[in-house]
């Protein structure tokens, strides 16, 4: 995982700054560029908090400690993945809209809930006690989930003022290289799957610890 | 290069290489912790 991370990660960045084009929407800014990374993080960020609903949802069903660790490890990934989604399609906003931030845009502000309702499970995991508080940030976890198709659907659900339906519109007007973002997202998901066993890992070796610790009292 | 663009790439850069580095040294304290238990 950690090679292909850091091939398709090299791969993605000759291509962004060499291959793909500076202008979109018609707009020629070298700001533009940002656009790969953000669409990519956009997808592991759903990819990571579905992994945190499957996890969650097994957990209550069979109650295994890996089901816990894998829900948690990737709704922490998830969140920062948003996190830096929003901050770099901030940056691209400016750039198309001229403007960091718009409250009218239906995509933005069901993705900032979204931001805003993973925070709250990172609050509620970090919170409770690690033996019972895994039931709550699972149910949680599953509840929040909700958030997550309204805001990647919301283009369809709502009238978009600012971000376009992409996938299945024949009319979509960026022009944004699509070898270009394949092997972004490629290299996103190389790099998801990384961090999440290594967070996992991370979870087990602790529970490990916190156990012998239990045993010696 | 842009500063918008310079801005978002080092964002991204420093975000994932310190979530990366912040991981590995915790990994390595807790397995330290857990030899020493052993």
């Amino acid at each position: 995982m950690k090679w292909g991370t850091l091939l398709f990660g090299t791969l993605s960045l000759v291509l962004v700054f060499g291959v793909a084009s500076e202008t979109m929407y018609g707009i020629e800014h070298g700001g533009n560029l940002l656009a790969y990374w953000h669409i990519a993080l956009a997808w592991v960020t759903a990819a990571a908090l579905g992994t945190t609903f499957v996890g969650s949802a097994l957990y209550l069903r069979y109650r295994g400690q890996f089901w816990s660790r894998l829900a948690h490890s990737a709704g922490e990934l998830g969140f920062l993945f948003a996190t830096l989604t929003l901050l770099l399609g901030s940056a691209w906003g400016k750039i198309i809209w001229n403007s960091w931030w718009e409250w009218t845009d239906v995509r933005l502000v069901t993705f900032l809930i979204v931001w805003f309702i993973y925070a709250g499970y990172l609050v509620v995991s970090s919170a409770t006690d690690p033996e019972t508080g895994d039931r709550y940030a699972a149910v949680y976890g599953v509840v929040g989930f909700i958030t997550v198709p309204i805001s990647y659907a919301s283009t369809r659900l709502w009238t978009p003022t600012f971000h376009e339906t992409t996938i299945g519109n024949a009319e979509v007007s960026a022009n944004i290289d699509p070898t270009t973002l394949v092997v972004t997202v490629v290299a996103a998901s190389f790099l998801y799957a990384y961090l999440l066993g290594l967070r996992i890992r991370v979870h087990e070796v602790e529970d490990r610890v916190r156990r012998l610790h239990t045993e010696r009292r | 290069m842009e500063p918008l663009l310079l801005f978002g790439y080092t964002a991204l850069f420093v975000a994932l290489f310190g979530y990366v580095t912040y991981l590995q040294r915790r990994l390595d304290r807790i397995e330290r912790q857990l030899n020493d238990a052993r």
